[in-house]
Order: C-alpha cells, then structure tokens, then sequence
C-alpha cells in the first residue's frame, strides 16, 4: 500500500549550492539520494512531498560539504503480507505470469491462478484454464493477495513478491465480472 | 573569560574569543568550501581561498559556529 511517512535523514549540501534557498535545494538533494530506492522497513520512495524543518549544519573534516538532519514527509510504497492489490499484467511467461502492483512486479505463479489446471498457451502468451476455458493475458487488470515478500535493497528490481488469486473476490475484472452476472441470474431464478 | 552556571548548577567557562585552533578550524574548513565553489561572502581581488578566508574571518562574516562539547 501506498503509505505519507515522515522520516528523519541526513544530506549533504556540496559547496556550490551554498548561496541558494536551503529549503528547496535540501529538498532536490534529498529527492536524489532517495527517489527510486528501497528500504526493507519503509518501503520503496516514490517522492519526497514536503521538508518539515532542517537541523543546524554540521562540518566534517575534509569535507567541504555541510550535512543537515532534516525530517521530511515522504511518499512510500510498502507492500504487506495479505493485502490485497490491484494491478495489471505486463507479461505472461511459461510458469505464471508478472502483475505491475505499483512501483514493483509482482510474480503470480501458474499454481495460484486458478483452482483447476492450468496451461500456457505459447502462440498467443496467454495462460488457460482447462474446465472453464478462463484466460489470462498481458494488460489485463487483477486483483491479488500478497503472499510472499523479499525485498532486495541494492537491487530493487530484483526483489520479489509473490500473489495468489486462488481466493474467492480474487481474479481478473472479467472473471469476477462473470461471477457476479451468474451470481445475480441464480438469484432471479 | 565568563563565567556562569548552566541549568544543573554546573559551572560553565564561556570563551567569548576562539581559540586559535578553533580559529584554524573555521578559516580552514570555510577555504575548503570556497575552494570547492562556495560563494564568497565579501568584495574582494584576493584568489586564494585561504586569503579570502582570513578576510571573511576578519570581518566576522563566515556564518560558522562552533560546538564546543567539554570546557
């Protein structure tokens, strides 16, 4: 989920941007160092909305940059075992398929898509069911739980998220879609 | 010199002055920032930082403190 945060954190202001506006330029300095990058606690900076207060400078030996301690509220993304998210697909493999749940993919493997058996059709990259005939295809909106998470720091991308829609109220728009028409004829009957 | 009591009745000695060392502190950390492209605080034909340094000092310009922790 996406979460506002107010985090503590210390930048260095190099020498050149001494004589600008302290707020803004600690502001710019801190959306470099953080936009893009993930933390296993917090989650992944998607940007730094606002700068709270910036503490005294500090000068360190040989170093002719000031370092500030500034609190700041900043916009995280932080996925969560059981939530429930929403995304689409981007790429249907051999063993499953990639859900874009914001800033990172997550990977639904084939054995959580559906109760029944499931197979990959290579021609048209899309994944069946064998009794109902349902598909998945790239673009696709979802909804998913998370059930599995690991992070990795220094390589965002490489972290992983595993899904599961084997739950009911879990599936593609259309499959739910479909539920919820049979659903309502059963109820006229 | 000064002398006064902080909150818990502990003497404090207050330096009014810089000691020459925090003096070679201040002017040596603030000719590194010139030297690394800081801007300069005051008018002047010098080109050396430290120079520029010494001067910015002199006047009182150079907008650092220092935190002394045990007196």
């Amino acid at each position: 989920m996406y979460l506002k945060v107010r985090a503590v954190d210390v930048v260095r202001v190099p020498p050149e941007r001494f004589g600008e506006d302290i707020v803004s330029t600690v502001k710019e300095l801190l959306e470099e160092k953080l936009e893009g990058r993930l933390d296993k606690k917090v989650g992944m900076f998607i940007a730094i909305l606002d700068v709270i207060s910036i503490g005294e400078g500090r000068i360190l030996i040989g170093d002719a940059g000031i370092y500030y301690e500034t609190v700041f509220d900043t916009l995280v993304y932080r996925p969560k075992l059981q939530e429930i998210t929403e995304g689409e697909v981007v790429e249907v493999v051999e063993f499953g398929a990639f859900i874009e749940i914001g800033p990172l993919d997550g990977l639904l493997h084939i054995s959580q898509i559906t109760d029944e058996y499931i197979s990959y059709d290579e021609k048209g990259g899309r994944l069946v069911g064998k009794e109902s005939g349902k598909s998945l295809t790239a673009g696709e909106r979802v909804r998913a739980r998370i059930v599995a998470i690991s992070l990795n720091e220094k390589e965002p991308s490489d972290s992983k998220i595993g899904l599961t829609m084997r739950q009911p109220g879990l599936g593609t728009y259309k499959w739910l879609e479909e539920e919820r028409a049979k659903k309502q004829q059963e109820e006229l009957k | 010199m000064m002398k006064k009591e902080d909150v818990a009745g502990n003497e404090i000695i207050k330096r009014e002055k810089y000691t020459k060392y925090e003096k070679a502190r201040i002017i040596g950390a603030r000719a590194l920032q010139i030297a690394m492209g800081a801007p300069v605080l005051i008018d002047t034909d010098k080109t050396d930082p430290i120079e520029i340094a010494i001067e910015e000092f002199k006047k009182g310009v150079i907008p650092i403190t220092v935190r002394r922790r045990r007196w």
